[in-house]
């Protein structure tokens, strides 16, 4: 996934160097911004979490006692900033898209009924906590020992927050693929699928 | 066709992959940037308060390079290796060097006074303490009086009252401190109740009624023979031996003229004809002027038997004045001052309710 801050950078950062923090900011914005877009699911909100973290990395920067792991702490603080911003954004404001239009993806096997959107609704039921273990997981690729030490949790719960959101996301999939039963009476019944028990209900 | 929702396992990498569809750089990631290293610029960096930490083993790469760079590589790092715990041995030092001083500091620093509300342990205890309070110390009247202990003055025409450690310590230090005369009278009274009397030289000789409960002062009635205590020069004791047998005299007349047996002639061999008796209790004073007033008085009750001795003050030529402590009201004291044989005034304070 790109380049990666290198230590010399991080210590030249460290002692006040601005010239090597543009570069840290240069190489590690892309990064930055893909994961706070994709746990905000906003593009004006992740723009202002990054700011937030980047502002936030620099003036904390020299307390990082070793510049090899500037990595995962500066994760920590990208994601501090995205709780943040995630709290301070209305949860009623519907997320404004780039008004591009994808088309279903064509060449897996699962084309035919997954789209983005099906993938966007399902993820956006999810909650800060279990979006933050897919983005690092399946996003950054950070194996489950890191995910959890950047989130500071045990492992354990990194692997429950992950299964509970696929199982959610997934959850979504299957609704959307059942058939409507159509009677021809004005109450149609609408099925759901509980998460934790994982009984289905009838909901009218 | 049938649509097919992944299972577990593949929903991982339908996720992953959807993670990355349409991953494109940002369009104005420069302008973002420029945004960034604005704010930045305005950002102080906050610095570490401890500048390295002193225990932490510096991670050495291994010495692997060309035979010529190899040694001295090595070399450093053994030096590092055995530098770093002696580093970690010196902040200890200092730190224990910079306790040991904190410490020092600590305990030069000199007692705090007793708390406000701390109790003496012994009547000995209570009285030098108040003493000291009475004598340019007033911030011991915390520690001596209870929170709403009594202290009243009696002057013959009045009666002055103050409530509590502030208001007393209005008048505590009057005149450069009282100066004890005589003998501490001590009134036995139930365990954890101390009364005692005691004489000061102000105002020609006053005496003064003490109670204390559980260490702190309650009661501290004092009684003054004249108008103020600037009346009459301060007076002591006297260890004259025609004196004191005068006193003595007088006083056996006096206490026998009093009881079930007293009578108006016994009153007027004593009293002058103009003599007066008060009895100040806590809350009013009665005054009996003449013989024949005070033998409604001197009839009432059993005869009065005195505890300790009499205290003799030194008094102008022809006069007397002396003071006693009796069994009346659980310990009284009374003011004597008497003329050509004769008493003039007889000054008593009990500490009941009259």
């Amino acid at each position: 996934m790109g380049e990666h801050v290198d230590d010399q950078m991080v210590v030249q950062a460290q002692g006040g160097d601005r010239d090597a923090f543009e570069r840290i900011v240069n190489v590690s914005f892309d990064r930055c911004h893909g994961v706070a877009m994709r746990l905000l699911r906003d593009r004006e909100a992740a723009e202002d979490a990054v700011q937030q973290a980047m502002v936030n990395i620099w003036r904390d920067l020299p307390r990082l006692r070793d510049p090899s792991r500037y990595d995962a702490w500066s994760y920590k603080l990208l994601l501090r900033a995205c709780y943040a911003e995630y709290h301070r954004t209305p949860r009623w404001m519907p997320a404004i898209g780039d008004g591009t239009t994808v088309e279903p993806h064509a060449g897996d096997d699962y084309g035919a009924v997954i789209d983005r959107d099906q993938l966007e609704r399902g993820f956006r039921r999810l909650s800060m906590d279990h979006r933050a273990v897919v983005v690092l997981h399946h996003y950054l690729d950070l194996p489950l020992d890191q995910v959890a030490s950047v989130l500071e949790i045990p492992v354990g719960t990194v692997k429950s927050r992950l299964h509970r959101a696929l199982a959610e996301m997934r959850s979504v999939l299957e609704a959307d693929t059942r058939p409507v039963r159509r009677q021809g009476s004005a109450q149609e019944p609408h099925y759901t699928t509980s998460l934790k028990s994982g009984e289905r209900r009838v909901v009218r | 066709m049938t649509p097919r929702v992944p299972d577990d396992r593949d929903m991982g990498e339908v996720v992953r992959s959807w993670m990355f569809d349409g991953d494109e750089p940002t369009a104005d990631r420069n302008r973002q940037i420029g945004r960034i290293m604005g704010r930045v610029d305005e950002t102080r960096q906050r610095r570490r308060l401890w500048p390295r930490n002193p225990f932490e083993r510096r991670v050495m790469r291994s010495a692997t390079g060309t035979s010529d760079t190899a040694g001295s590589t090595t070399l450093a790092a053994r030096a590092i290796a055995i530098l770093v715990p002696v580093r970690a041995m010196a902040t200890l030092a200092v730190l224990v060097l910079v306790g040991s001083m904190l410490l020092y500091a600590v305990a030069r620093v000199p007692p705090p006074p007793p708390l406000a509300g701390a109790a003496a342990s012994t009547l000995d205890e209570l009285v030098a303490l108040n003493l000291r309070a009475w004598s340019g110390e007033p911030e011991l009247l915390a520690e001596t009086y209870a929170p709403e202990g009594v202290h009243t003055a009696t002057f013959y025409d009045r009666t002055n009252e103050y409530v509590g450690p502030d208001q007393i310590a209005a008048v505590a230090g009057y005149g450069g401190g009282p100066e004890m005369i005589g003998p501490r009278i001590d009134i036995r009274l139930d365990e954890g109740d101390w009364r005692w009397a005691s004489f000061v030289s102000l105002g020609g000789g006053s005496a003064c009624l003490w109670h204390a409960v559980d260490g702190q002062i309650v009661r501290h009635d004092c009684m003054v023979p004249e108008m103020s205590y600037q009346n009459r020069p301060a007076a002591s004791v006297t260890t004259d031996p025609d004196t004191l047998a005068a006193i003595a005299e007088l006083d056996a007349r006096l206490l026998g003229a009093w009881g079930r047996e007293s009578s108006l002639e016994a009153l007027e061999t004593v009293y002058a004809p103009d003599a007066v008796h008060t009895a100040r209790y806590l809350n009013t004073t009665r005054t009996y002027t003449g013989p024949a007033e005070i033998a409604h008085v001197a009839l009432l009750g059993s005869s009065i038997e005195p505890i300790g001795d009499l205290v003799a003050f030194e008094a102008p030529p022809g006069e007397l004045a002396w003071a006693g402590v009796g069994t009346v009201a659980g310990g009284a004291v009374c003011l004597y001052h008497a003329v050509d044989g004769l008493v003039t005034r007889h000054d008593c304070l009990l500490p009941i309710r009259g």
